[in-house]
C-alpha cells in the first residue's frame, strides 16, 4: 500500500488532478486555514481534489505554544472543516506565531522550559479534547535557541508524553537542526519518543551560510536527508509521509520522483513491519 | 501557568520581529535572530504584493516597502488566516493617512477595490436555490447572486488604465460580482441606480419586486412612477442576463 503523499499548493492543482491511480501519491496535505471559509473558484478545486485523494491536515495558525490565549473560534472552524472532508489526520506546530494579538505567519521557537511544557501540555488536551481526536506536533527548525533550560528532545519529549499528543516527525527539520546547532541528528531521533510518531514529513532545505541552512521546501530532499530517512523508518511502526515541497517548483514529475523514491524508501524498509516495532 | 518572565521573552521575540528593535532577548543568537525578521518580512510582502499588485505598481518602490515595514511594526494583525491578513492593510493605510503622505489620494480607493476582487472571488459557497426567469412572470422574489458586493469610490478606480484619476473625485459606484465560472466582473452603476438596486436587495426577502417598487417610488407622480417601473423591470432583466440576478425565487 503507499504510504507518501504531497503537500498541496495551488501551482501543483491541475497536475495532481491529471494524474492516474498508479502514478497520484497517496494523500494530499493541506493547511486548513487556506481553505476555512473560502469559496468559489478554489473551493472547487478542493473539491475535486478530495473526490480523488484522501486528504490530511496540517496547520499553520494554532500556535499552540503562544502566550495568547486559543483561538477557540477558529478551532471550532478547523472542527467543521475536519468533518465536511472526513478528514481524520490533523497535524501542528510545536512552535508559537503569534503574541498580543499579533501574528506573524511564520513558525517562532518556544522556550525549552518546563513551564512552557506545562502550558503546551494542558492547551494540547483542550484541543485534542475539543476536537475529539489525538491531533500530531511537529518538531519544527529552528535557528536559534530561546532562552533554553532543557534539551530540544527533553523538551518534545515531556510534551508528547504528558499530553498524549502524537509525534510528526520531520526529518529535514532534525537534519536543519543537528547542523545549525551542531548535533547528532541519529541520536536526536534515538532520543525522541518514537513510539508516539504517527506522521513523517520530509523536505528539501537550502544552505545559506557555512553554518546556517534555512528550512524552505524550496529544494529537493538532500542525499544526508534521505539517510537519516532510511535510518529512521528502521526505529519507527509504519506511517504516512509526506514530501513538503512550497515553492521554486521544478517540473512535477521530479515532485513525482521524490515521492517515488520516498514510497520505495518506505516499501523496502516497511515491508516486514506490519506491526508495531 | 506560564512564568512571566518566559511569557515576556516570548513576546519580546515577537517585537523584535514585528519592530526590528535591538533584539537583545536573553538566550538567543544574536547572529541568527534576524532571520525570523526577514522571513516574516517577506512573508507579509508577498501576500501584500500578492494582493494589492496594482498599488504596489503604483507606488515607489519605497513607499511600498515603507507601508509593508510600518504595517508589520504597528499593526498587530489579528488573523488566523493568511490570506485574509491583506484586508486589514486598509484599516491600517487609512490610520496611518497614506494617500496623503504618499500624495495618491485615490490610493484607499485602489486598496478597497483590490480587496474586493479578492473577497467576491473566495467568498464562501452557499447552496443554490432554485429560481425562475423574470421574464416567466410578472413578480415575485427576486434572487440576487450572493457573490455581490457594492462599493462607493471617491474616484474612478476602474479607469485608472486609461485616464489621469486625480482630477476625477466625485462619487462612483460598482458592482462587482462573482460569475458561475468564478471569474469575478464589475459594472459602473450611476448614484440612482446603485441606490435602487441595493433597495432591490435589502428588500428582496421580505417584499416582492412589485411591492418594493411600490415602496420605493412611493409618493411620486404616477406618470414618473410607470417610467421608474419600466426601468426598474429593464435593468432587473439586464442584471438577469449579467447573472447579478438569478431570477424569481422559486
Ligand atoms: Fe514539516
Amino acid at each position: 500500500m503507499k504510504q507518501v503523499g504531497l503537500g498541496f499548493r495551488r501551482d501543483l492543482s491541475d497536475d495532481l488532478l491529471s494524474l492516474d491511480t498508479a502514478t497520484q501519491p497517496a494523500f494530499i496535505e493541506l493547511a486548513p486555514e487556506n481553505w476555512v471559509n473560502l469559496g468559489g473558484y478554489w473551493r472547487k478545486v478542493l473539491k475535486s481534489i478530495s473526490e480523488k485523494y484522501p486528504i490530511t491536515c496540517h496547520g499553520l495558525s494554532l500556535s499552540i505554544g503562544s502566550p495568547d490565549e486559543l483561538n477557540w473560534a477558529f478551532i471550532k472552524e478547523v472542527k467543521s472543516f475536519l468533518k465536511e472532508y472526513s478528514i481524520t489526520i490533523y497535524s501542528e506546530h510545536l512552535s508559537y506565531s503569534q503574541s498580543n494579538n499579533a501574528h506573524l505567519f511564520d513558525l517562532l521557537p518556544i522556550p525549552f522550559r518546563e513551564d512552557a511544557v506545562k502550558h503546551i501540555v494542558e492547551r494540547i488536551k483542550q484541543v485534542q479534547d475539543y476536537l475529539e481526536m489525538p491531533i500530531a506536533l511537529e518538531n519544527v527548525s529552528y535557528y536559534t535557541p530561546v532562552a533554553a533550560e532543557m534539551s530540544e528532545s527533553e523538551f518534545i519529549s515531556a510534551i508528547v508524553n504528558e499530553s498524549g499528543c502524537n509525534l510528526l516527525l520531520d526529518v529535514n527539520n532534525v537534519y536543519v537542526n543537528a547542523f545549525n546547532h551542531n548535533y547528532n541528528a541519529e541520536k536526536f531521533i534515538g532520543q525522541l519518543p518514537l513510539h508516539k510518531v504517527s506522521y513523517i514529513h520530509m523536505a528539501g532545505h537550502e544552505k545559506v551560510a557555512e553554518d546556517l541552512i534555512i528550512d524552505t521546501h524550496g529544494q529537493a530532499i538532500i542525499q544526508e536527508v534521505y539517510q537519516l530517512f532510511e535510518s529512521t523508518l528502521e526505529r519507527i511502526k509504519p506511517v504516512p509521509v509526506l514530501l513538503e515541497r512550497d515553492f521554486n517548483f521544478p517540473e512535477f514529475h521530479e515532485i513525482l520522483s521524490e515521492v517515488n523514491q520516498l514510497e520505495q524508501i518506505a516499501a523496502r524498509k516497511w515491508s516486514k513491519k506490519s506491526e508495531l516495532c | 501557568m506560564l512564568r512571566d518572565e518566559t511569557r515576556s521573552i516570548q513576546q519580546e521575540l515577537v517585537e523584535y520581529c514585528r519592530m526590528n528593535n535591538d533584539g537583545d532577548i536573553v538566550g538567543t543568537r544574536q547572529d541568527r535572530l534576524h532571520n525570523y525578521r526577514r522571513l516574516i518580512y517577506t512573508i507579509y510582502w508577498e501576500a501584500l504584493s500578492d494582493a494589492y499588485p496594482i498599488a504596489k505598481s503604483i507606488l515607489k518602490e519605497e513607499q511600498w516597502d515603507k507601508m509593508v515595514d510600518d504595517f508589520i511594526s504597528e499593526y498587530a494583525c489579528n488573523e488566523s488566516q493568511l490570506f485574509r491578513m491583506p484586508f486589514h492593510l486598509i484599516e491600517f493605510a487609512e490610520q496611518k493617512s497614506f494617500s496623503e503622505v504618499f500624495s495618491i489620494p485615490y490610493l484607499s480607493d485602489l486598496l478597497h477595490f483590490e480587496w474586493i476582487e479578492i473577497e467576491v472571488h473566495s467568498m464562501k459557497d452557499i447552496e443554490e436555490t432554485s429560481t425562475l426567469s423574470l421574464k416567466s412572470r410578472e413578480d415575485g422574489h427576486l434572487d440576487f447572486n450572493p457573490y455581490l458586493k457594492l462599493i462607493k469610490l471617491d474616484y474612478p478606480i476602474h479607469r485608472l488604465r486609461d485616464q489621469n484619476i486625480e482630477q476625477l473625485k466625485g462619487n462612483y459606484f460598482l458592482l462587482v460580482y462573482r460569475q458561475k465560472n468564478g471569474t469575478v466582473q464589475y459594472m459602473e452603476l450611476n448614484g440612482f441606480t446603485a441606490n435602487l438596486i441595493e433597495q432591490l436587495s435589502l428588500y428582496s426577502h421580505d417584499f416582492t419586486f412589485l411591492e418594493t417598487l411600490n415602496k420605493v417610488f412611493k409618493g411620486l407622480h404616477s406618470n414618473l412612477r410607470d417610467e421608474l417601473n419600466t426601468h426598474a423591470i429593464n435593468l432587473c432583466i439586464s442584471l438577469e442576463e449579467k447573472g447579478i440576478i438569478r431570477g424569481f425565487k422559486n
